[in-house]
């Protein structure tokens, strides 16, 4: 039998997560971020702009709270306890259950904690907040001879956010170094299908590849590109855009490709494989 | 206290008034000389051609008959259509509210002029049927006769009348308390009882009209006025039976008629052993003068004017204008359940508007509970929001907005709010009727 939760006020002053480019304007919000973006919440989290969030809420109280906890040097985890409490939103059962999954993060090695956060960055669509995490990764504790399956991993979903990102070279590099470090099956796909979105030749990873899992490969590829294309060739329409001829259209690509290289450039991200996606989303 | 409380019984046909210098007194009737001293007059006014000034009664009709003015009665289905006037100055057509207006200041001012005094501390109107586009209407015309809105008040005809009732002594409404009403054409009954097993204590009123397209006046006629009094009769005596009734009120100028005859059956049938019988043709008027003067009492007390003192009427009213049902949702409040009232029994039906915002815990509906006095359930009812997308679970805030279309039907809607930033809104509603009583 279902329930409901009557809702408190909104904050005028909202907390703000950068990374995730969320803001947060409720107890009740406040309460399932703590709750579902537990790798995202370290120390930086208590400051002002959370005192200030509280106060606008009519919780000056809370505040006061939290701050004689904080000198009087408490964890994290208390503080985070206080604001699931205060919020109404949590049942028993759930507050336990985060005490469990907090702890159980806590537990594990900085560089999978790292993994944890760069993926749930990656759920949330905020793909090059999630490559600096990756690349954080990828260049220290994870280097390939050290921890091979965390290289793996990690590489594997680097490129995955490149794919989302359009940077098919460089997602293809990080599938194949993903290949290279664990020969997960899956990655092969992935190299594939960067590789066709790249329009590079079919590298050597995918030569021991079966003929009836190419085929199906292609034939996925096909009815995506098809499906792709039926949906721009639908919008056009709507919006009563011509369909550019092959020429404009050649140039036009040459163009973007230009402007793409450019961009990344100046962003930064320069990458040393090449690129590829499947589109499959990880986490 | 310098100024006046002023109750009106507001009718199509006629109206009555009663004002009261103090709150403790009794309210004065208003006589209407222009209506041959009556304490009534028509709800109508005149004017004479090229003249500004508007007329009451006698001298407003002298307008139409002469053909040299414009006159207008049924001010009140007047304002309700929204109808204008053009009648004797066709270049110069007045609206309904500008007639009602010119009225209401002619009320007033007669009012005044017995009463000695012109200050208005609080109005309140007794109407026939509580509508929103009467109470809109009237609230204008009040504010162009410069009352600021904070003192008047529009009540239902039934509610001035349980006022009027409730400020008799208490023996006369131990039990049940049966208010014939002769106006507007028409004979109606209605019951009142005091519901004593409430917090606060409920009143409870029923209304049905018992005879039609009945004139007042039957006093040229003996036959239709035996007629009358035999049909009169059967009515009281089949309402009647099987019910305690401690009191009886007979309020309609066709009533004073029965009182002159020698034997009316009607009278002996309402009469009877511990039952008093009041013939008061101020009923309704007295009414409304009461509730202008507790109205102004509790202001008083509110502004530290005064020292507390409890209401006059210190009960949840479930009569014509009022919400009979208490419309609840039960919720979760800091992990407490909680009743979340939607709309309360006893409110006037015009002023519910209900806004609560709720975050869907394990459910993709709404579901409100209906309850009359003492908890008694009166039905469930479930809102589908099938329409709304499909998010994890605590993650989809609504919007409950309930407001009431009518005395009987409340309109419900729930929009889709999503959760901030997490899970933005989607925008969608869901919207449904609920009927209160059938």
């Amino acid at each position: 039998m279902g329930q409901y939760i009557l809702c408190g006020p909104a904050a005028s002053t909202p907390w703000t997560d950068r990374e995730l480019g969320i803001r947060i304007m409720s107890m009740e919000e406040m309460a399932y971020y703590i709750l579902h973006f537990i790798p995202l919440i370290d120390n930086r989290f208590v400051d002002e702009p959370l005192y200030d969030f509280l106060k606008s809420l009519g919780k000056a109280d809370v505040a006061g709270r939290i701050k004689r906890s904080v000198r009087a040097s408490m964890d994290l985890y208390q503080v985070l306890m206080i604001l699931l409490r205060d919020s109404g939103y949590c049942s028993d059962p759930e507050i336990s259950d985060f005490f469990e999954q907090y702890n159980a993060f806590h537990r594990r090695e900085p560089a999978v904690q790292d993994l944890e956060r760069a993926d749930l960055l990656y759920g949330r669509g905020r793909y090059e907040n999630a490559v600096r995490i990756y690349q954080r990764i990828l260049g220290g504790p994870a280097r390939a001879a050290k921890n091979p399956a965390l290289f793996a991993q990690a590489s594997q979903h680097m490129g995955a956010c490149y794919m989302q990102l359009g940077c098919f070279d460089e997602a293809m590099e990080c599938f194949q170094a993903a290949w290279e470090a664990g020969r997960d099956p899956a990655v092969q796909k992935q190299i594939y299908f960067a590789a066709m979105l790249a329009g590079r030749p079919l590298p050597e990873e995918l030569e021991n590849v079966d003929a009836l899992r190419f085929g199906r490969w292609q034939a996925e590829y096909l009815e995506a590109e098809t499906r792709h294309l039926n949906s721009v060739q639908e919008s056009m329409e709507e919006r009563g855009i011509i369909p550019l001829s092959k020429d404009t259209r050649s140039a036009a690509k040459n163009r973007l490709t230009a402007l793409r290289l450019g961009y990344r450039k100046m962003r930064g991200m320069e990458c040393t494989a090449p690129a590829g996606d499947t589109g499959r989303h990880i986490g | 206290m310098d100024g006046l409380l002023i109750g009106i019984d507001l009718c199509d046909d006629i109206c009555r008034v009663s004002a009261m210098k103090t709150t403790d007194g009794e309210p004065d009737d208003i006589v209407f000389p222009q209506a041959d001293g009556h304490g009534w007059v028509q709800t109508a006014v005149g004017r004479m051609s090229g003249e500004a000034d508007f007329h009451l009664g006698k001298d407003a009709y002298s307008a139409a008959l002469e053909g040299k003015g414009i006159f207008a009665d049924h001010l009140l289905q007047g304002l309700i259509k929204n109808e204008s006037h053009s009648v004797g100055e066709a270049q110069n057509p007045l609206s309904a509210q500008e007639l009602f207006t010119a009225f209401l200041r002619c009320v007033l001012d007669r009012t005044a002029e017995q009463e000695g005094t012109g200050e208005i501390l609080v109005l309140t109107i007794g109407v026939p049927s509580v509508d929103l586009q009467l109470i809109n209407a009237l609230t204008v015309c009040t504010d162009a006769c410069g009352i600021a809105r904070g003192r008047v008040s529009i009540v239902s005809r039934t509610e001035a009348m349980l006022c009027c009732v409730l400020s008799q002594k208490r023996e006369l409404y131990a039990a049940e308390s049966m208010i014939f009403d002769w106006s507007q054409g028409q004979i109606s009954l209605s019951s009142m009882s005091v519901l004593r097993n409430t917090e606060p204590e409920s009143v409870y009123s029923d209304r049905k009209v018992l005879e039609k397209d009945v004139s007042e006046d039957l006093t040229a006629d003996e036959v239709k006025l035996h007629l009358a009094d035999e049909i009169l009769a059967d009515h009281a005596e089949k309402e009647f039976a099987g019910r305690h009734i401690s009191s009886v009120f007979l309020c309609g100028r066709g009533f004073d008629q029965f009182a002159a005859q020698e034997k009316s059956r009607f009278l002996q049938a309402v009469s009877g052993r511990n039952r008093r019988v009041f013939i008061d043709q101020n009923l309704f008027a007295r009414g409304a003068a009461a509730i202008s003067a507790d109205r102004y009492q509790q202001k008083a007390v509110a502004d530290g004017r005064r020292e507390e003192r409890r209401s006059a009427f210190p009960y949840t009213f479930l009569c014509e204008g009022r919400v009979r049902a208490t419309i609840l949702m039960e919720v979760l409040n800091h992990g407490q359940k909680a009743a979340l009232i939607l709309a309360r029994e006893g409110t006037l039906w015009y002023d519910v508007k209900t806004n609560a915002e709720l975050i869907l815990d394990d459910t993709d509906s709404i579901n409100v509970r209906i309850e009359m006095s003492g908890g008694k359930l009166v039905r469930s009812f479930s809102i589908p929001l099938d329409n709304f997308p499909k998010r994890p679970n605590k993650t989809t805030r609504v919007q409950v907005i309930l407001n009431f279309v009518s005395e009987k039907e409340a309109l419900i809607r729930v929009v889709d709010l999503g959760f901030g930033d997490l899970f933005p809104a989607s925008g969608a509603v869901r919207k449904s009727r609920i009927r209160i009583q059938d």
